[in-house]
């Protein structure tokens, strides 16, 4: 039986159970704070007869109904598309970037990873680049100056060649897929000792260095990029790979390397 | 002032990829002084009761190669000067990123990483071997420091070669020196620790400077614990090493497993 | 209240030869001298393909952009979550596609129900946007010799589709926003994310400008510009489990529509078969897995009601195949609207799989024994990973449950050819109009729709409306502007001045509920009117007993959802309104009344062959009282004739 169902009857809550299966109590110690200037602290929330089939964001969504319940205030968080591809949820879990799960967004993380009892600590990613707008939501805006500098090809519509007048050999197509599909949810930044931007960057830079199209723009690309990526205040590379390790979609250090070796490149040649 | 506003940004660069680079670039050089480094040290092990190993030394300090040593000094000494610096403004710049810390941080890397750990103490380690560095200076550079432990006539050798600079060291004044325990703890553990230091800093300064290859840089990884071990261990063994030789001047009593170095 | 109306509802198709009329459109407009773009705004609202490509496309042509998104980046639309991929009549394979064929498939996907000179356009265009986002460094995939690699889709009998692994509409997506920021980088677009759009502001009848609450302040803010554009997408959340982002709404649709835009089919709803089943009612969301699933899967229930034995107990002979079975043909490919009735019938009848029973099986164990594991892991890898990330369950070994869901709305705001709704100035926009699919939409067309109207579209109709109508700057102080301001305001007051007991999110399941029984994937008169009395009731509550937490001057997302539940709340009643109005089926509209002896939709051309065109009657900040007017824009077919399709 669930917390909710304990609830009056007029707030229609979710978990009065139309599954089966084993339900978890919890205990979780949740980062609460109002707006990017005020002080925040975590807070300690029971919630009771989660059910394991539920994903984390749904767990806090019960949360959120009970708190509104009691007349507080429920937990703010990101999320939105639930299904892994955004990239706009994505909170620590127990100092993980996502939660325990390797390759998983926050939002495709399932309680069943979790045991009856647990306690459960839950806080925005921090970073100097990333400030929170309140409890576990974060100002990731300064991903999108990053591309603003040159995460882009300059080509205007209309000016397009055929789809087919440049082949691209598959193997770097495909690598240029694989980079390209960071989500830009800033696990990276979050998990890194030194919240350094360098595998979200390096993504970018080497899915256009890998293809012919983004060829015109290599040298100028990467120095902006790299620049913008100094001046929003994130920490250099360490060469830890824990990025790699927290990246929900398994975006390799290997981009770093490229990263460094296009803008060591581009130093070179630049006039 | 102004006029040397060049050489600051030759040292310290314009970005936090520079910087890194510029740190790998050092230390991989680094690297290379201590492989020469160690295989001089070498020549100590040859039967020869430090003949070679004397004859290296006089070498270094002789006339037509003074200035090469020289220049190499110099050229050390800025390659860790920028090598420390840059890690002391970088690692002040990373703390900066994060100004407020997590409650609870763990890693999502499992057992697989052989090196974890070492990337997390690269200063604190990079430290205690300027520290060693510094003492291992005084002791072999500037012979600046004596023992009080050795035999009077032993001590009076020693101060009649601190009295010139200039004079090469020998396989004797080395294991001597050695032979000290505090001196040995010492020389051990700083040797270890940059053995510590590099299972992490040679793989990274590969990936620093633009290099990884899925068929290769799990290799490099390998390769960088074989080569943290080999000088590590290979510095550490002689202050080891120092206790069970026996030198001119030794006791006649010597242990009686000990070699004969007497005729 | 009907009003005759082709005398509104000018489509502006221009005259000639279906193939000649985007041309001589093109050839025939007004355009703004390169030097006076600077001085013209134009406001988009929405970043998702449609949203981003036209605010990036008008960038670049030298107009000033205010781009506007609810989330924290423009990255995030929710055209991100495409999996597919993406249709072009590029003939690549050298099977025989063409522009015509494209243009036929899609016409007849919508089951004759869309306007068919705007579906030849977006044939035409089609070629356009693949060299456009290859171009941009869209990462399609690729053949070994380094060209553009496709796959068939939907039924199609030419590969025409165009994809990068099953992340196509994240790459187009990607490379739109690239486009979009790259315009911010040259000044020409300004973005303003966390901005909810909470109100269209109309000045002398023509669209000028926009209300919207800052998200992270709080702060409301006006914005004026020469005219707006609006690509927010569809309002599948009417139904609350569906495949949208959580974050989809009908809101700046529906306040477009109340200051005289009018709403045109919003019975056309499109249910994907292949979604992963609900588990329980905390479920906040349903996750699509792609079609294609289907042509190596079979699907099946237990012969036996209610028969709880797991899946590989029950014997090869009490085992349904209910699609081969009933479809002998087509049997488990029939189409997407056929295999989720079918899947709907045999859960009412008590057949369903699952704790819910609200599922069906899709097995792979033929096609597994028949071409080994290996080959459908290859092909199907990252769903069958997909689906055990959500469920724990092993699909090599087990069958998956399946069951249907809403993932997209055909529906939307009326738009002429120009895709300049009734209130002149406001141009709507890829899945938030109504054009392109009639009643239905083909596989892989969601993309293409989209960038179609982004890239090469609405930039150029926008481009002849500033140059023909060349409309005077209005500031944000005129009086129009700081009405709308106070009206929204009141009406965020009011929201919160309930102070009721009852969640909004219990009132958004609830109103999920009633579209999804009685509006869902078969509809008939006494189900459509009871619905729409549950909704009106379910709305009364709403507004005597709701609970908003926080304040207005805050982040509050609390509040943001509550505004959308209280316009879903309204739009649901259009919605099942439209549905009970139109008595024919066609495409996703299955009104149970009109079937054929196989269960397939039974038009009625000689009755419905038309556009239906909702028109607001009542006042901006109040409730619809009355019925809105409908109005009906009447359908020709010039080159293809509708005829009936079977799948038996």
């Amino acid at each position: 039986m669930s917390a909710a169902t304990s609830s009056p009857t007029a707030l229609k809550t979710p978990g009065s159970d139309s599954h089966s299966g084993p339900t978890l109590s919890l205990t979780l110690k949740i980062w609460r704070q109002k707006d990017t200037n005020s002080p925040g602290e975590l807070k300690t929330y029971e919630v009771k007869g989660i059910s394991t089939h539920m994903s984390f964001l749904e767990m806090l969504d019960v949360l959120n109904e009970q708190l509104v319940q009691k007349n507080e205030e429920p937990v703010a968080f990101d999320h939105d598309c639930r299904e892994g591809i955004c990239g706009m949820c994505g909170v620590m879990i127990n100092g993980q970037a996502h939660g325990p799960d390797l390759t998983t967004t926050t939002c495709q993380l399932h309680m069943r990873k979790f045991r009856d009892h647990d306690t459960i600590v839950i806080e925005p990613w921090r970073a100097k680049a990333f400030p929170v707008i309140k409890d576990l939501v974060v100002d990731r805006s300064a991903f999108d100056r990053i591309i603003t500098t040159g995460g882009y090809v300059s080509i205007n519509v209309g000016s397009a060649p055929d789809g087919n007048a440049v082949p691209v050999p598959k193997e770097n197509a495909d690598q240029a897929f694989d980079a390209a599909t960071c989500i830009g949810c800033g696990a990276c930044v979050a998990s890194c000792k030194n919240a350094s931007a360098s595998l979200f960057v390096s993504a970018k830079v080497s899915q256009l260095a890998l293809l012919p199209q983004g060829e015109p723009e290599r040298v100028r690309r990467v120095q902006r990029m790299v620049a913008q990526m100094d001046k929003e205040g994130f920490g250099g590379c360490t060469n830890t790979n824990e990025c790699e390790a927290a990246c929900p979609v398994g975006i390799k250090v290997e981009n770093i390397a490229r990263l460094n070796r296009e803008f060591l490149r581009a130093k070179m040649i630049t006039r | 002032m102004n006029g040397l506003k060049w050489l600051w940004t030759l040292i310290y660069g314009d970005s936090s990829i520079g910087r890194k680079a510029r740190i790998a670039i050092t230390g991989l050089l680094m690297c290379g002084f201590l492989v020469s480094h160690l295989a001089g040290n070498l020549l100590l092990f040859k039967g020869d009761d430090g003949e070679s190993y004397n004859n290296y030394a006089k070498f270094l300090h002789s006339g037509e190669m003074e200035a090469v040593v020289a220049g190499a000094e110099v050229g050390l000494l800025v390659l860790f000067g920028v090598h420390l610096l840059l890690a002391l403004v970088t690692t002040r710049e990373n703390t900066a990123a994060r100004p407020t810390g997590y409650a609870m941080k763990q890693s999502k890397q499992g057992d697989s990483m052989l090196a974890a750990p070492a990337y997390n103490v690269m200063l604190l380690t990079g430290v205690v071997v300027f520290a060693f560095l510094v003492l291992h200076l005084v002791d072999f550079r500037f012979r600046a420091r004596g023992s009080s432990h050795e035999p009077a006539h032993v001590v009076e050798k020693v101060d009649a070669a601190h009295a010139n600079k200039h004079q090469p060291i020998t396989r004797t004044d080395a294991i001597r020196l050695l032979r000290d325990p505090l001196t040995s703890g010492v020389y051990l553990v700083g040797c270890l620790v940059l053995g510590y230091h590099l299972v992490h800093g040679f793989y990274s300064a590969f990936q620093t400077l633009g290099f990884n290859h899925p068929r290769y840089t799990p290799k490099l990884r390998l390769l960088s614990i074989v080569f943290a071990i080999v000088i590590g261990v290979g510095f550490a063994i002689f202050p080891v090493w120092a206790h069970f030789v026996t030198i001119p001047g030794d006791a006649p009593a010597a242990p009686p497993g000990a070699t004969a170095t007497t005729p | 209240m009907t009003a005759d109306a082709s005398t509104i509802l000018k489509s502006r198709v221009p005259d000639g030869p279906l193939e000649q009329k985007w041309d001589n459109c093109k050839n025939h407009m007004k355009l703004v001298s390169p030097t006076n773009k600077r001085n013209f705004d134009i406001i988009v609202v929405g970043t998702g393909l449609a949203g981003a490509a036209a605010a990036a496309s008008l960038g670049e042509m030298g107009f000033n952009v205010k781009s506007f998104c609810f989330q924290d980046s423009p990255r995030r639309a929710h055209s991100i979550a495409a999996q597919g991929g993406i249709n072009a009549a590029k003939n690549y394979q050298n099977d025989g596609d063409s522009v015509y064929r494209l243009f036929y498939d899609t016409l007849k996907g919508g089951d004759y129900r869309s306007r068919e000179a705007n579906v030849y356009r977006l044939a035409q265009v089609s070629a356009n946007i693949i060299d456009q986002c290859v171009a941009q460094g869209v990462p399609f995939a690729r053949e070994y010799g380094g060209l553009l690699d496709n796959r068939t889709f939907g039924g199609a009998l030419v590969s025409r589709t165009f994809y990068a692994r099953g992340q196509t509409g994240q790459q187009l997506l990607l490379g739109a926003y690239s486009s979009l920021m790259r315009q911010v980088d040259n000044g020409r677009v300004k973005v303003f994310p966390r901005r909810e759009m909470l109100d269209l502001v109309v000045v002398d009848g023509v669209a000028r400008g926009i209300v919207c609450r800052n998200l992270v302040t709080g702060k409301y803010e006006t914005y004026s510009a020469h005219c707006v554009l609006l690509a927010t997408g569809g309002y599948g959340n009417a139904y609350y489990l569906a495949t949208y982002a959580k974050g989809s709404n009908v809101t700046a649709a529906w306040r477009c529509y109340k200051r005289g835009a009018f709403f045109a089919n919003p019975c056309y709803t499109q249910i994907h078969p292949t979604c992963i089943p609900v588990t329980g009612d905390y479920q906040s969301k349903l996750t699509l897995m792609s079609e294609s699933l289907r042509n190596d899967g079979r699907v099946w229930v237990p012969l036996k009601q209610g028969d709880r034995r797991a899946p590989e107990q029950i014997p090869e002979a009490e085992r349904d195949y209910y699609l081969e079975r009933r479809y002998p043909t087509y049997a488990n490919m029939v189409a997407r609207d056929v295999a989720s009735r079918a899947a709907k019938e045999r859960c009412d009848s008590g057949f369903g799989v699952g704790d819910s029973g609200k599922a069906v099986y899709l097995d792979f164990s033929k096609a597994i024994a028949r071409d080994g594991a290996e080959t459908i892991r290859k092909k199907y890898g990252n769903l069958f990973d997909m689906y055990a990330k959500i469920t724990a369950e092993d699909p090599y070994k087990s069958p998956m449950r399946i069951y249907p869901a809403i993932h997209y709305t055909m529906g939307g705001l009326w738009v002429d050819y120009e895709l300049q709704s009734t209130i002149p100035g406001l141009f709507v926009l890829g899945e938030a109009n109504f054009s392109d699919h009639g009643a239905n939409r083909l596989g892989a067309s969601a993309l293409m729709q989209g960038l179609a109207d982004g890239y090469f579209v609405a930039p150029y109709t926008v481009n002849n409306y500033l140059g023909a109508k060349k409309p005077p700057i209005v500031g944000t102080d005129h009086p129009e502007f700081l009405k709308a301001l106070e009206e929204t305001k009141a009406r965020v007051g009011k929201l919160l001045a309930v102070k009721g007991t009852r969640s909004v999110d219990s009132y958004h399941r609830e109103l999920g509920g009633i579209l999804w029984d009685y509006c869902g994937m078969a509809r008939n008169e006494a189900g459509l009117n009871a619905a729409i009395g549950k909704i009106q009731a379910l709305r009364t509550d709403f507004w005597k007993n709701v609970r908003v937490m926080g304040t207005p001057e805050n982040f509050n997302q609390s509040l943001e959802q509550a505004g959308r539940v209280a316009d879903f709340l309204e739009f649901g009643e259009l919605l099942a309104l439209d549905a009970l109005t139109r008595k024919e089926s066609c495409g996703g509209h299955f009104r149970e009344e009109s079937q054929t002896k196989d269960n397939d939709t039974l038009r009625d051309d000689a009755n419905y062959s038309h556009v239906s065109a909702w028109q607001f009657t009542g006042t901006p900040d109040g409730v619809q009282l009355n019925t809105p007017a409908l109005h009906k824009e009447p359908l020709s077919f010039e080159v293809e004739k509708p005829t009936q399709r079977s799948y038996a």
